[in-house]
């Protein structure tokens, strides 16, 4: 920690009015196995220096970052991140005076930190025998193709585990250490007949079911016992009829409802998206800063926060990557937009007095930026269970996992697709429908909701590729939810 | 820490010696970039940077049974380490069907080039006065600048001790400018190998974004409906990055998702669209590599021959598997976006014989389409079903003229019943660099009829 100390002193004498410094060391292991064979397992260690520099400039202030490859005692190579991250500031700085005025560069107080964070871990994931993970995902694999049978046309299943230890320093006395762990896994069934080709995963697509933690997370995912019935599901998919057009009552089952508060609520809550800040890339958000505490997003039902205090989940962790204490923000107030994701100088820009501690990069070698933590839909203390929630819908259709996202460059106009449907008739589940999609707009279709599940079904999910930031970032970040149900949405196969 | 600039020779020296040391079957696959960017929004500066980074593969074959360690440093005792690990990690591995390393028996194709020293020597400095006057244009025009200015240079090698010992390098830039107000946005950008041709007429493509901020205020609603479009380069590009993680890699045939599989040798789009990768030409400006991260010769694959079904790339495990030799496309290391295994990462669409205006004469009332946004296109692979919205400008097409702006719009639709609906492509392509990976698409501008819009 001392060199990273003493690396931001060097850079304050140097003129930065402010600059944080981390040493990253990122160890990972996947391990994938398709049809009975290996098809992808690595064991891989990253590890460097990130710094990053405010130096003066017209307005207020010009960021410039600089990242190294090297272990911990390496000072050349945090000495040359630190010239990079000077050397990028001034040329930033030198481009304040074409355009004079605009956002003045500030950031929000806050006190210094020091101390240690570690994810409760019951097992570790690295020490578990290699030859006990393949018997797990062999033995899954067999287990679904036995259930599909002659129509089963490929069968995969993987575990992965992620180790970050992060040393951080910055100028104003912080020095924090943290190691966060998480792991998690996932399997796929594929099924064909003829032309048609189907397929279900389990516990969700995308990265599977991640969380904080070690081999317990895999544990308890059980995908032994959930082998039979996915692999049903999918043949069942083979010879179903397509999903109903029209507008109807829709519930969302967690896995789904997870993708939906990431693309819908999490997105355009990131302040520097509200900002136009990430226009260039993943665009900006129509929750823009004049509606903050003056726009209805959604119905009474739908209370959203940001929380990187939830043990076990994937967005939670001690201080953001500028030393922020993780905190828990509400984003969305009996349907109010009361709340944003900040970061220290977000959160001076909106006139807040601390940042949420959203500032989050993806390894060493990336600038920080505001990400995701937990965003999550809070349950209603009387809500439903799932099964509930069915029985008291006379007609509709109940979402499962999802398949495909999109939404536009604001947040607003979405289609989601989803692996598999069920109807609903007269409160119960009737048939199995395929290629399921619906789609909305964003405030329309949160005011919809008029019921949200309760604390038993309420389910915390884990994503691994949020995509932001250029170059791209890939960040882990955390949603939990139980299911809610969503009137007259318009629904269909195509 | 070696860079990537550092001499190619002492690079694949130590690559070398660190697999001879280890004896038995190993490989050591290496790729190490250096990239500066700076990004802007509002006409200021929201992050920039200058990065160095590598990731090298140790793999090493026990019998049949293979490990693999990823590490970030090349120093000797960093890159022994990683092969003792491997070689422990292949024992506890069980049996498999390894396909060998590669062998360097086969020569490295004929390929364009893809170094520019001038490149790889541009820092943030220089970088900042490309975009001042971008700045400086979008002010004059009552509008703010956002986009990014990126260079860098790549380091790929490759050594086994079945004798291969190869390395690359290649430089890349870009510059993304949006004019515009948050809401309202003009957009031109430009990707090369080299900065000199992404820095030529810069003034030009300035004017021209500032303009089509201008062309795109007060956009009208559109009723859903089938449009005959024009689609930009970029809008196609984003088709064909999907096309190229859902259907044109060895796995997506392997379980039957792809559009592809059972179906070789079948006209699946109409005979205007052939698609294919190629590495080597350094078409329009794209960077070049002329070997994977198996070391393996690259190949030009055709996917889609006049709308017919080809082939698709392999690496050498799917190759192996398929009975047939590697093209050359295995992913690229360490990108945890490309984990489905081989990939085309320079997928071109061949050109047409008209001009852009040539193609907005033949509509009578339509769309232009200048990007897309957010597409997905696991709707239905088979299909290439794929859905998506419109951004960064949208107009109406009347009586073969550009008309006003339009709000952006929902579409739906097969990749495969549009290329049966084709008007026109164009003659002149341009090179985009992939919006998730290390990827470029070289595409023409599509005239596509009766696209499907929902609003």
């Amino acid at each position: 920690m001392g060199l990273l100390e003493d690396a931001v002193a060097r850079l304050r004498r140097r003129g930065a009015t402010f600059a944080d410094a981390r040493h990253v060391r990122d160890e990972r292991e996947t391990l994938a196995v398709r049809d009975g064979r290996v098809e992808r397992h690595f064991a891989a260690t990253s590890e460097g220096f990130g710094v990053r520099v405010l130096v003066a400039s017209p307005n207020g202030g010009a960021w410039g970052f600089g990242a190294r490859a090297g272990g911990r005692q390496d000072a050349a190579a945090l000495e040359a991140a630190a010239e990079a991250a000077l050397a990028t500031a001034r040329a930033a700085a030198s481009l304040a005076s074409v355009v004079p005025g605009g956002a003045r560069v500030e950031l929000a107080e806050e006190e210094p930190q020091r101390g240690r964070f570690a994810t409760t871990v019951a097992r570790d994931f690295f020490a578990v025998p290699l030859a006990d993970k393949l018997a797990l995902l062999h033995g899954v694999c067999d287990a679904m193709r036995a259930a599909a049978g002659a129509r089963a046309r490929s069968a995969s299943a993987h575990v992965g585990a992620r180790r970050q230890d992060k040393l951080l320093a910055t100028s104003d006395g912080t020095s924090v250490e943290q190691l966060l762990v998480h792991a998690g896994g996932g399997m796929k069934i594929v099924v064909a007949e003829g032309s048609q080709v189907a397929h279900r995963t389990y516990p969700m697509e995308l990265d599977g079911g991640v969380a904080a933690g070690g081999w317990e997370v895999i544990e308890a995912l059980d995908f032994p016992g959930a082998a039979p019935r996915i692999a049903e599901e999918a043949l069942a998919l083979l010879s179903a009829p397509p999903c109903p057009a029209g507008e109807t009552t829709v519930i969302l089952d967690t896995p789904q409802l997870a993708l939906q508060i990431h693309e819908s609520c999490g997105h355009p809550t990131e302040s520097d998206r509200a900002f136009g800040d990430e226009v260039s890339l993943a665009g900006a958000s129509f929750l823009t800063p004049d509606r903050l505490g003056r726009f209805r997003y959604g119905s009474r039902h739908v209370n959203l926060t940001a929380d990187a205090t939830t043990p076990g989940a994937l967005g939670s962790f001690g201080w953001d990557d500028e030393g922020v204490p993780a905190r828990k923000t509400p984003l969305v107030a009996r349907g109010q937009f009361v709340g944003y994701l900040t970061s220290r100088e977000t959160a001076a820009r909106l006139g807040l007095p601390r940042s949420g501690g959203c500032l989050r990069a993806e390894a060493w070698n990336r600038f920080p930026i505001i990400r995701m933590i937990n965003v999550s839909l809070e349950p209603d203390p009387r809500g439903p269970s799932l099964e509930e929630l069915v029985a008291d819908t006379d007609d509709g259709i109940l979402m499962g996992n999802n398949k495909s996202w999109s939404i536009d460059d604001l947040r607003l106009n979405f289609q989601f697709g989803c692996e598999i449907a069920w109807e609903i008739k007269k409160g119960r589940r009737t048939r199995i429908v395929k290629n399921p999609l619906y789609g909305g707009t964003t405030p329309r279709f949160w005011s919809a909701c008029d019921a949200v599940g309760g604390p038993e079904a309420f389910r915390m999910w884990g994503l691994l590729s949020c995509g932001k930031g250029d170059p791209m970032q890939l960040m882990a970040v955390g949603h939990g939810c139980p299911p809610a149900r969503f009137r007259g949405i318009k629904v269909g196969s195509e | 820490m070696t860079r990537p600039s550092d001499g190619s020779d002492e690079l694949i020296k130590r690559l070398i010696n660190s697999v001879r040391r280890t004896g038995g079957e190993a490989e050591l696959s290496l790729h190490a970039t250096r990239m500066g960017t700076t990004r802007f929004a509002g006409s200021r500066v929201t992050q920039t940077g200058d990065v160095e980074d590598l990731t090298v593969q140790a793999r090493v074959a026990v019998g049949d049974r293979v490990g693999s360690v990823r590490v970030n440093a090349v120093d000797d005792a960093t890159l022994d380490r990683a092969l003792a690990q491997a070689r422990a990690l292949a024992a506890a591995m069980p049996a498999g069907s390894f396909a060998g390393f590669d062998d360097g028996s086969a020569a490295l194709p004929a390929h364009a080039g893809g170094w520019d020293a001038e490149t790889a020597a541009v820092d943030a400095a220089e970088r900042a006065r490309l975009i001042a006057p971008a700045f400086a244009a979008c002010a004059r025009a009552g509008w703010t600048a956002a986009g990014c200015c990126a260079a860098g240079e790549t380091t790929l090698a490759v050594a086994t001790s079945a004798g291969a010992a190869r390395v690359h390098r290649y430089t890349r830039a870009r510059f993304d400018l949006i004019a515009g107000d948050g809401r309202i946005a003009g957009r031109r950008s430009r990707d090369g190998r080299a900065w000199s041709s992404v820095a030529a007429d810069h003034d030009a493509l300035v004017d021209d974004a500032v303009a089509r901020a201008s062309r795109s205020r007060d956009p009208a609603p559109l009723p859903p409906g089938e449009y005959d479009v024009i689609l930009e380069p970029h809008a196609v590009a984003e088709l064909c990055e999907w096309l190229a993680v859902t259907a044109f890699g060895a796995r997506n045939v392997e379980d039957g998702s792809s559009p592809l599989a059972g179906r070789i040798g079948e006209a699946l789009t109409g005979p205007a669209v052939t698609i294919y990768d190629d590495a080597l030409a350094g078409e329009d400006g794209a960077p070049t590599a002329p070997f994977d991260a198996e070391g393996t010769p690259r190949r030009r694959v055709t996917f889609l021959d006049g709308g017919v079904a080809r082939e698709v790339v392999h690496d050498r495990a799917s190759a192996a598997l398929a009975g047939t030799r590697s093209t050359g496309h295995a992913p690229p290391i360490g990108d945890e976006l490309f984990d489905g295994g081989p990939v085309p990462q320079h997928l071109m669409l061949a050109p047409g014989d008209a001009s852009v205006d040539e193609l907005i004469a033949r509509v009578d009332r339509g769309l232009y389409v200048a990007r897309f946004h957010y597409v997905n296109g696991l709707l239905d692979t088979r299909r290439a079903l794929m859905t998506g919205m419109t951004r960064d400008g949208l107009w109406r097409i009347e009586g073969g003229k550009l008309a006003g702006p339009v709000a952006n719009q929902r579409w739906t639709e097969s990749f495969l019943e549009a290329g049966r609906r084709i008007g026109g492509i164009s003659r002149d392509r341009a090179l985009v660099a992939g919006g998730l990976s290390e990827c470029w698409f070289v595409c023409p501008t599509l005239l596509v009829r009766g696209w499907k819009f929902s609003g």
